[in-house]
């Protein structure tokens, strides 16, 4: 079967630390602000 | 040397058929699916409408129950605003972003290939419930309280439907955002970014701030059905008026997400054919800001007539208004864009014309309705129909079909057909008025929306309205056709397939390579 690791796919391996740190913090503070508006959401929900 | 091109050839390798498409990282073939998708759910969503302007095509009850109808008018709307707009617009982000800014893909190229097969699980679930006892959901797209709450077996498959759709949204939003600001080529800055680069990176910021709003709120009705909550129950305690606001919060965001990716299509195209440089880009950077920044105060427009204070309505009314300051700053920049320049007319700017007119006369019947007073004669009548379908279907639509047609040549690498494109436009042109500017007319008079019959008056505009459904919808088959054929045949498209386009996806090769930049561009 094919795999995500096989060569035909996107390999995201190569990629220089630098950029896998940014991408990692961008997604990490995007996540966050999808779960604050989900916790300021049931704040005001349970007022 | 030999490995390098043993090594290039892999990457350039790939499974061929359904193996390629279900475990797919590449964003092109994301995109493809995405785009496909949509199609197939804008002739579903299509065939609803038609449904629905064929028991509209005379007074009294003539093919459909009117719990089917209503049925109808529900799901028309959730197809094509979670099927149709949505999903292409996204297929056009991952066919068109990492191309636009330099990048050799998506910033997460796996969560890629799951934001798109959650899709049609999704929609396979919401369709079904056509099928259930009690029939489909029947309260409207807006899904307001006590109404929805009568719903049958279907509301806990809707609710969930939804929120598979908006975790596809969410994770689609986290990955435009991830590869706009990180795999920019080094070189471009934010504002050497095309428009639609800028409207997609706004958008996303929209997605991610309300669809877990629109989560929330279904989730409370979910609660309120089955275990034995009172959120919008007034008899427990709870207001059903709150329902109203907390979908309109969301609802109001979500009528920008839909027409804010049009905007940087429509920014893309007229340049090209006007042979200009965009007029104003900062003021459209800025005026696209603004109006995502005003979508969050002006959700309560949408409900008047509920009884609000004063001061409520007068807020709601004025934030509204503003918002045509900003969408007036871009309508003059496409229009100085195209002053004095060399335009033609090839049918992606045709599609961009009919947008910027057609449009534009959808937002001044949403000026109409933002004046409070006005608003409590119109409301619920068929001209707001006529209002939302002038902003969504020469609008969104429009300017969907305009990338197809802009972008189609770049990702076949073959050239569609010019002439039928231009009978595509023209049929469309006229038969999307023909359907909708008499529901102006229809609404003025009092014609309530969501009904199965009406009053006797009403029965010539209603005619007219249907011939013109049809007409339209007999026009995308044209549509359906050049897309396969350009796909499978066409005349070779050059790498710059139009002579005025500027941008870094003309600087590869039509069709693309499979991975797109190895190797950063350079950008003046």
């Amino acid at each position: 079967m094919t795999t995500m690791a096989d060569g035909w796919q996107q390999n995201t391996d190569d990629r220089p630390p630098a950029l896998r740190r940014r991408i990692r913090w961008t997604v990490g503070i995007l996540v966050a602000l999808v779960l604050a508006i989900v916790v300021i959401y049931f704040v005001l929900m349970s007022r | 040397m030999s490995a390098v091109i043993e090594e290039e050839a892999h990457h350039e390798e790939h499974p061929s058929g359904i193996a390629r498409w279900l475990f797919t990282t590449n964003h092109k073939d994301i995109g493809t699916l995405y785009l496909w998708f949509a199609l197939l759910m804008f002739f579903i969503g299509g065939g609803m409408a038609l449904i629905i302007r064929t028991e509209l095509f005379q007074p009294g009850l003539q093919m459909t129950e009117p719990q089917f109808f209503n049925s109808m008018t529900t799901m028309h709307a959730l197809v094509m605003i979670f099927g149709v707009v949505m999903p292409a617009f996204t297929g056009l982000a991952n066919w068109q972003v990492p191309l636009m800014v330099g990048a050799k893909d998506m910033a997460l190229p796996r969560m890629n290939n799951w934001s798109f097969w959650i899709l049609p699980f999704a929609f396979a679930m919401l369709l079904s419930t056509l099928f259930m006892p009690g029939g489909g959901p029947a309260a409207g797209w807006t899904l307001y309280p006590p109404l929805s709450l009568q719903t049958g077996d279907a509301l806990p498959f809707l609710i969930f439907a939804i929120h598979l759709m908006g975790i596809s949204s969410i994770m689609g939003a986290i990955n435009v955002i991830a590869t706009i600001l990180n795999m920019r080529a080094p070189t471009m800055t934010l504002m050497k970014m095309p428009l639609f680069v800028w409207t997609w990176l706004i958008t996303a910021f929209l997605l991610i701030a309300v669809m877990p709003v629109l989560a929330g709120g279904v989730t409370m009705l979910l609660t309120d059905r089955y275990f034995g909550t009172s959120f919008f129950n007034a008899a427990g305690g709870g207001d059903p008026v709150m329902f109203q606001h907390i979908f309109w919060f969301f609802g109001h965001p979500e009528v920008y997400i839909l027409i804010l990716p049009a905007f940087g299509i429509i920014s893309t195209i007229v340049p090209t054919f006007a042979r200009k440089p965009l007029f104003g880009y900062s003021s459209m950077v800025y005026a696209t800001a603004s109006i995502a920044f005003l979508s969050f105060i002006v959700w309560a427009h949408h409900m008047f007539t509920v009884g609000m204070p004063l001061a409520g309505e007068l807020f709601f009314m004025l934030t509204t208004m503003l918002i045509a300051v900003p969408t007036g700053v871009k309508v003059f920049n496409w229009v100085a864009t195209m002053w004095r320049g060399a335009m033609t007319f090839e049918t992606p700017m045709l599609f961009a014309l009919g947008f910027i007119i057609m449009f534009t006369i959808g937002g001044f019947s949403g000026l109409m309705l933002a004046i409070t007073p006005v608003d409590f004669q119109y409301h619920d009548t068929y001209f707001v129909v006529a209002h939302f379908h002038y902003v969504l279907v020469p609008g969104a639509i429009f300017a969907i079909i305009a990338a197809v047609y802009y972008w189609l040549p770049k990702w076949t690498g073959h050239m569609y057909d010019e002439g039928l494109g231009k009978w595509h436009f023209w049929l469309s042109t006229i038969f999307v008025n023909v359907t909708f500017f008499p529901m102006h007319f229809l609404g003025l008079a009092g014609m309530p929306r969501r009904i199965p019959d009406y009053s006797l008056q009403f029965a010539g505009f209603n005619e007219i309205a249907t011939i013109g459904a049809f007409g339209f919808g007999l026009a995308q088959l044209i549509f359906l056709y050049l897309v396969f054929k350009t796909v499978r045949s066409g005349a070779h498209a050059g790498d710059q397939v139009w002579e005025g386009a500027r941008g870094l996806e003309w600087t590869l090769s039509s069709p693309p390579p499979y991975h797109s930049f190895e190797t950063a561009p350079e950008v003046k």
